[in-house]
């Protein structure tokens, strides 16, 4: 009974100081929790003399849940937001320069909850029904992988310049995974996605109109939410256990499914996608051993074992992450639009571009550097194109369907 | 009066260049910038290959370096399905190889290329690469 408890009080102080780290790696732009994950498994070897390894998986699985609750929001008062968030960058963006920047976040938050209350609804089918089927998906990974990219090709108005941007991000893609770099994802996906808007708000001298926190009203209709459940479970839940779709693609599905235009609907799409995915990841790596997030990748690298209860362990501990991360997002998100205006956004965006060629020098070294700043080009030049953002996941895409290539 | 002309005296004085971009321009010059990147990233990771150890310094290596040795494999063990550990000598110190393969490469000489990890305390590579040499 005392040992019981004992591992009830571990697992919750695991769940608070995963809930730190999410905040962290939720708000500074480039901190990812690949990062971090990655971390706690080089040095796992030492803490697990001490600790039992199931709360390290505890501390990941709750690290990443708030991440996903608060990602949004340097991607939306930013404009700098990492692979998960891309999509939220013209809506969110949009709400912000109309002075509705926490409702933006707000909207995304109320996602990422019906995403948690989805994940906690498809984890039996994840668990005791998809291993049955995985292995005819399995062996057509790199056919959905292909139908997946000429979706994304084929959907876009301009289809010379989405072939052209799609193909060159594969360059990108392909060039960077033969560097072998340290944490080679960082400047690739920061160049990507995060410092090509730093550079391009930096350029545009964007204000900040005052923002408004006092009204929030959700406004969605029943019709409208049973959409997005619809849209969101379907998306999500193949892109939880296929490789290189991740929520970016996601979104797309779901959102052409829903064919949602509203802005505060698509947020609340994209907020849901997020958290699913890395949700579903989580299970997808006990019921099927796959390996689909850095977050699952560490998990796996840490449990020595994993047998039936920790997957219910760790099902809870996202559950209690993500309600708390709920809320936690309402107050931070409120008091970042009360400061947002006193800011100077363009040495703001200077200082966050910065401090993210910094981390990439830091942690991927000079070659690193190299594909930051191509990589950097590429987004700016996808943004300025009018390019739909999704369609740099070719820089993923393309080299998983290379690994994947039936001889 | 005296305050408004000072003013315009310092307008006046600061020589202000403007140095602003279309988005046009500005979309070109990424383009460019891309293609002559791309190129760049393509010259650099083919010429510029892993870094050749030897076996006695594995254990100084950080662990995700990418690495090439050569050597012969003295023994090989099936660890799991697909997944077996070769033992490579090399300059007499025995480095253990990881690769999740079914081969058969006693007292072959072989080049391997790969990323060096930890395992209970020990560097090991795991191969993504490997050659007869």
């Amino acid at each position: 009974m005392v040992d019981i408890l004992l591992l009830i009080l571990q697992i919750l102080g695991a769940l608070l100081v995963g809930i730190l780290f999410g905040i962290l790696t939720g708000l500074i732009p480039g901190i990812h929790i690949n990062t971090i994950a990655i971390f706690v498994v080089a040095i796992s070897i030492y803490l697990t003399q001490y600790l039992d390894p199931l709360l390290l998986a505890c501390f990941i699985a709750s690290m990443s849940i708030t991440h996903t609750f608060l990602d949004f929001i340097p991607g939306i008062f930013l404009g700098s937001p990492d692979e998960d968030t891309v999509l939220s960058i013209l809506p969110g963006h949009s709400m912000l320069l109309e002075g509705k920047g926490y409702q933006a976040v707000r909207y995304t938050l109320y996602g990422s909850l019906l995403g948690l209350f989805i994940v906690l609804i498809l984890s039996p089918i994840f668990i005791w029904l998809l291993p049955h089927f995985y292995i005819y998906i399995k062996y057509s990974i790199f056919y959905l992988l292909i139908l997946a990219s000429l979706y994304l090709l084929f959907r876009e108005k301009n289809k010379v310049l989405a072939f052209v941007v799609f193909f060159l991000a594969g360059f990108i893609g392909i060039s960077t995974f033969s560097f072998h770099l340290r944490e080679s994802l960082l400047p690739m996906l920061t160049g990507l996605f995060g410092s090509s808007s730093l550079i391009l708000s930096i350029m545009k001298k964007q204000k900040i109109p005052k923002q408004n926190t006092k009204k929030f009203k959700l406004g969605i209709k029943i019709t409208s939410w049973l959409k997005i459940i619809g849209a969101t479970t379907l998306a999500s839940s193949i892109c939880s256990f296929l490789p290189a779709l991740g929520s970016g693609q996601a979104a797309v599905i779901a959102s052409d499914l829903t064919k949602e235009k509203k802005k505060h609907e698509f947020l609340t799409l994209l907020g849901s996608i997020n958290t699913i995915v890395i949700g579903l990841s989580i299970i997808a790596l006990y019921s099927l051993n796959i390996k689909r997030t850095g977050s699952a990748v560490s998990i796996s690298q840490i449990l020595p074992e994993f047998p039936l209860y920790y997957i219910f362990i760790l099902i809870g501990v996202m559950f209690v992450a993500g309600i708390s991360s709920f809320f936690l997002g309402s107050i931070l998100s409120k008091f970042i639009s009360k400061k947002i205006t006193k800011i100077n956004y363009k040495y703001l965006s200077l200082g966050v571009l910065i401090f993210l060629a910094l981390l990439v020098l830091g942690f991927s070294g000079p070659f690193g550097f190299i594909i930051f700043l191509v990589s950097s080009s590429l987004g700016v030049y996808t943004i300025l194109s009018g390019a739909r953002r999704t369609l740099l996941m070719g820089a993923l895409m393309i080299p998983t369907i290379l690994l994947y290539l039936p001889l | 009066m005296a305050k408004k002309k000072r003013k315009k005296i310092k307008i006046k004085g600061k020589k202000k260049i403007k140095f602003e971009l279309t988005t046009l321009q500005l979309k070109k010059i990424s383009f460019f910038l891309t293609l002559v990147g791309i190129l760049i990233i393509f010259l650099i990771s083919t010429f510029l290959g892993p870094k050749s150890i030897d076996g006695c310094e594995i254990e100084d290596i950080r662990e995700g370096k990418y690495v090439e040795i050569s050597g012969i494999i003295t023994d090989e063990i099936d660890l799991a399905k697909e997944f077996m550990l070769f033992k490579l000598e090399n300059n007499s110190c025995e480095v253990d190889i990881i690769c999740t393969c079914v081969r058969s490469l006693e007292d072959q000489h072989v080049i391997v290329q790969g990323k060096i990890q930890s395992y209970k305390g020990k560097k090991q590579i795991l191969a993504e690469k490997i050659e007869n040499g």
